[in-house]
């Protein structure tokens, strides 16, 4: 076994899914191997490195989101490793990225497989190219700061007067990111790798836009606070307190 | 015949009962009145009839008693009483004699009856017309006809006696008012604006939980999960209330199952499309398999359409409170992401609502997607208070397409119904989105219009309580 070849373990009751998807990653030269249930998944782990976890939601007895809850609550080992959810139904999009789950990434069914073979692949270059400092993130299910507060589960961002602030998807991770990393300077290209888990080309200044946007969602008081400062020739800092609750 | 009573019968429930009951109630009282009031009229003569014939037999008595000489006094002086009496004949007796009139036929009878028994016996009773009374001219009074009776004496001689010129006029007797007039208008006035009102009353009382049935069906066909109606009330009313709930109960367990077996179907579908999606990896010939992924992608966006339009049928909206010109900005942003022409006006200012924004930024998505699909660009103009209702928002959205025929405008809002010309199936989508959009405004408590704009293109209105 080539031991620079990623590992992946994947998790998915329907047999025919499980080889197909091996036999398309391993032609794109990932090593996969897969387990039926929580249980094969578990004693897979036990024996060899997993670089990442893709996990089938729906899934009769053990589902994976009790799998993925389990995994990072053991606090064990395998607490940190990447895990890539599959879901049938995009609601579960919602619980799988903002309860304690902690998923890294999520995939609705029926997938392309080139677009599940690009977030793995992401997922991976994000955990390798990140410091170390900015790997480990706390993730409360409520945030507040200057009075604002981001509801991680029910996704919601609401201002200091309590009216509902309306997010891009985009917009919301780049919150969610910079609270994560409060008081903290992020570069554009680590900005990009964690909220679109893309490397910046050369030119690139979609995080520009995006931190230009935000800044008008959040309105006042933050606008006059200075909430997201810009940090000339370095990046962007998110510059006040932050709760997590 | 028919239709003239066709005419004359209200239409509403409401209208029938109350005619049916006025009309009624004033028969009933009617025939009432007039039987009491027969009975006392006869009453009332019976007891004149017997005074005069009391008075009369009691002249007669006298007369009898005096001498020729002192009847001629005492007829000559006896000018007061009901009678008047007279030894000869009146002028034109029997010449000018008519039949006796109606009111007097009965006292005909009566008063031979009695005084056939005593010694003045009677002996005709005559009306006379035409004949001028001195004493009775003075007070304007048209001339009228004189009854008189002839009397036998005792001694053979004959007295006349007039009976009185006025008769009781044929009321009651106790019913008159001060005045001696009875104010029959006001009595019936007062009788009729007393029925008036209780018919009313009652009307109202038993039509009202139609009413409210009425009501609560109409907001069935609008919101599906909407509170049953209570249980209280008269025992029929109580029932109908049961009878609907039951129904709503039934309509809504339909609803689930329909939902349930479509969720099942779109979540039993996703395994085997997964499947096909990935074993097209395999297929050599290129353009192939680039047939079967759009087949693919096709099937899965109706299952994922399909699954969204069961549940838009009993969305439950959760309400926030929020800026509608920020969340247009918001999706401003994400339609300039996907390269749509989109222009939002009236968004410059706050405009704070409570709604569901999930459900309003998908109904907002499928509005303007279907603008860009068959318009190319949409405008989208925000107004915070609807023109023709004050109390709700407005989003105009218009696209600068064909827009739809007139007889298309209802129906390319109800699902799977699709155009056969302009709007079809090559142009992608599965046709649901502005049936969801519909069933997610309504849920709202709001309305989605379709109208074609006086230029060329479709104007899609949601509006929505605030």
């Amino acid at each position: 076994m080539n031991p620079t070849t990623d590992h992946v373990l994947l998790v998915d009751d329907d047999p025919e899914i499980r080889q197909l998807t091996a036999q398309y990653l391993e032609q794109n030269g990932l090593q996969c191997s897969t387990a039926a249930s929580g249980r094969e998944m578990r004693q897979l782990l036990q024996s060899q490195r997993v670089d990442l976890l893709v996990l089938d939601v729906m899934m009769p007895g053990e589902d994976g989101l009790t799998i993925c809850r389990d995994l990072r609550a053991q606090g064990g080992a395998h607490s940190a490793l990447p895990i890539l959810m599959l879901t049938a139904r995009t609601d579960d999009a919602d619980r799988i990225l903002g309860l304690e789950m902690g998923a890294d990434d999520y995939l609705g069914k029926p997938f392309v497989p080139r677009e599940l073979l690009a977030r793995i692949r992401a997922i991976l270059r994000r955990a390798r190219a990140l410091p170390a400092n900015l790997q480990t993130t706390q993730s409360p299910n409520r945030w507040r700061f200057s009075g604002y507060t981001l509801d991680a589960v029910a996704r919601q961002v609401r201002n200091p007067e309590g009216v509902l602030l309306v997010l891009t998807s985009g917009e919301y991770r780049l919150l969610q990111v910079l609270l994560q990393h409060a008081n903290k300077v992020l570069t554009r290209d680590q900005l990009l790798e964690l909220t679109q888990g893309r490397a910046a080309d050369a030119f690139d200044r979609s995080i520009d836009l995006l931190i230009s946007r935000l800044r008008v969602r959040l309105g006042e008081p933050a606008r006059s606070l200075g909430l997201i400062k810009t940090v000339r020739s370095e990046g962007y800092v998110l510059a006040t307190e932050v709760l997590g609750e | 015949m028919s239709t003239v009573l066709n005419k004359l019968w209200p239409q509403s429930l409401f209208a029938r009962l109350l005619w049916v009951w006025l009309m009624g109630l004033a028969l009933v009282l009617a025939a009432a009145a007039w039987l009491a009031l027969d009975e006392r009229m006869v009453r009332g003569q019976v007891v004149f009839h017997a005074k005069v014939t009391q008075e009369l037999a009691a002249s007669a008595d006298w007369l009898d008693s005096l001498t020729p000489d002192q009847r001629e006094r005492w007829v000559d002086e006896a000018r007061q009483g009901r009678a008047r009496w007279r030894l000869e004949p009146p002028e034109a007796w029997s010449a000018n004699a008519t039949p006796l009139p109606p009111y007097l036929r009965t006292f005909a009878i009566y008063v031979k009856e009695e005084l056939s028994k005593r010694q003045p016996q009677v002996q005709h009773l005559m009306s006379l017309r035409d004949r001028e009374d001195d004493d009775e001219t003075h007070h304007g009074q048209r001339s009228r006809a004189q009854t008189w009776v002839s009397l036998r004496l005792a001694d053979g001689s004959i007295a006349y006696a007039r009976l009185p010129a006025r008769w009781p006029a044929p009321t009651a007797v106790g019913l008159t008012g001060p005045s001696g007039n009875t104010p029959w208008g006001w009595v019936a006035l007062t009788v009729l604006v007393g029925l008036a009102l209780l018919t009313w009353l009652a009307v109202i009382y038993a039509t009202r939980p139609l009413k409210r049935l009425t009501q609560a069906a109409l907001d069935l066909a609008a919101h599906p999960n909407r509170a049953p109606l209570p249980d209280s009330g008269p025992t029929e009313v109580r029932q109908a209330a049961q009878a609907f709930n039951h129904m709503q109960a039934q309509l809504q367990r339909h609803m689930a199952q329909q939902t349930q077996v479509l969720a099942a179907i779109a979540h039993d579908l996703q395994t085997p499309l997964t499947r096909l999606r990935l074993k097209t990896e395999w297929v050599s010939d290129e353009s192939l398999r680039q047939r079967m992924q759009a087949d693919l992608s096709e099937m899965q966006g109706l299952v994922q359409d399909g699954l969204a339009l069961a549940r838009s049928w009993h969305a439950q909206p959760q309400r926030q409170p929020v800026h509608l010109n920020q969340l247009l900005q918001t999706q401003l942003s994400e339609w300039e992401d996907l390269g749509w022409a989109v222009q939002v006006q009236g968004a410059d200012s706050d405009c704070l609502v409570n709604t569901d924004v999930a459900a309003l930024r998908r109904v907002l998505g499928n509005v303007v997607h279907n603008a860009i699909t068959y318009g190319q660009r949409a405008t989208v103009t925000l107004f915070c208070r609807d023109p023709d209702q004050p109390e709700h928002w407005c989003i105009v959205v218009e696209d600068e397409g064909p827009g739809l025929p007139e007889a298309d405008l209802q129906t390319v809002l109800q699902p799977f119904v699709r155009q056969e010309s302009s709007r079809n199936r090559q142009t992608g989508g599965t046709g649901l989105g502005l049936s969801i959009a519909l069933n997610l405004m309504t849920a709202l408590g709001g309305g989605l219009v379709l109208t074609n704009r006086a230029q060329e293109g479709l104007r899609v209105t949601l509006s929505a309580p605030r």
